[in-house]
């Protein structure tokens, strides 16, 4: 087995991998979103500490979007939501990684200057 | 909206998502590489990698995380749709539709006034009256077609990240030297 590197910098491989990632979460998520949104968008009434507060459930919310136009209508204005969600994501991959790498070195730098002042003290004594 | 609103109208509700993005992206990753190291271990998986092909173990890790944001996210969610469909029908005016449960057109709160008024000043008002009228229950409504979203999500969002980074950088090819 060989690996062949294809020349992508790890942070462009990130970016890319967590667009993507993004971008496909979004798809998948689209159609229960728009259930979710119905139900929480719901005109709240009545209710009170003890009642029910919400009078469209999930099987509403679904038949509410079928009905305003099949399937399709989940994933109306899914070209904002995928294209903003790959930027996002890939923003948040590359700043998670990023982060990370700082935190490892910084932790690795304060590792070895440990080690470095318990070694001094050592000969020192 | 911007017509109405400016551009300061198309960023209500802001508030609401960006504390739960800061709590949820920390929560998110820190659950998911946490029950992804004790599942599957921290070895690349997918796409670029030796093993190729989908590791389960690491679709199981990121479903886990789903629950948890759940959690998180269904109170945040709610007011900040709630937030955004008051500034929708104040921009609409009167009869504005409430969000995709259209069948229930929103009342008057004054005739006389000519149009719908604002019911919330922002995320902190509404989120104050939303527990002041409904009580705490209300920020739970849609749990579980939230749960199950967020199970979806991060299933699909967590394991295309972990199986395509890899493939970004390189190639594994195997050797024919010899056959």
């Amino acid at each position: 087995m060989y690996r062949r590197d294809l020349g992508v910098s790890q942070a462009a491989a990130t970016a890319i991998a967590g667009g993507v990632a993004g971008a496909a979460g979004w798809l998948a998520n689209l159609p229960l979103d728009c259930v979710k949104s119905g139900v929480q968008g719901q005109c709240l009434g009545g209710g009170g500490w003890n009642g029910s507060v919400g009078k469209v459930g999930f099987v509403e919310a679904f038949r509410e979007v079928m009905g305003r136009g099949g399937f399709g209508a989940f994933f109306a204005g899914a070209t904002p939501s995928l294209v903003r969600s790959f930027i996002v994501s890939g923003s948040r991959f590359t700043a998670f990684t990023g982060a990370m790498g700082a935190f490892q070195a910084l932790r690795e730098q304060n590792t070895s200057l440990a080690e470095l002042s318990r070694d001094t003290g050592a000969n020192g004594e | 909206m911007a017509r109405t609103e400016g551009v300061a109208g198309m960023y209500r509700g802001l508030g609401p998502p960006v504390c739960m993005m800061m709590v949820m992206n920390s929560m998110n990753f820190g659950a998911f590489y946490w029950a992804r190291d004790r599942l599957a271990g921290p070895e690349p998986v997918g796409w670029g990698t030796e093993k190729g092909g989908i590791d389960w173990r690491v679709v199981a890790a990121a479903t886990s995380v789903g629950p948890l944001c759940a959690m998180v996210s269904t109170p945040f969610e709610l007011v900040k749709l709630q937030v955004q469909l008051d500034a929708a029908n104040h921009s609409r005016g009167s009869g504005a539709v409430a969000g995709s449960a259209g069948k229930m057109k929103m009342k008057q709160n004054d005739p006389s006034a000519g149009g719908y008024r604002r019911k919330y000043s922002g995320s902190a008002h509404a989120a104050r009256a939303l527990m002041n009228t409904y009580g705490p229950r209300v920020f739970m409504l849609g749990h579980g077609v939230n749960t199950v979203r967020e199970c979806v999500f991060n299933a699909v969002f967590f394991s295309t990240f972990e199986h395509v980074v890899h493939g970004f950088r390189y190639v594994h090819f195997h050797s024919r030297v010899g056959n």
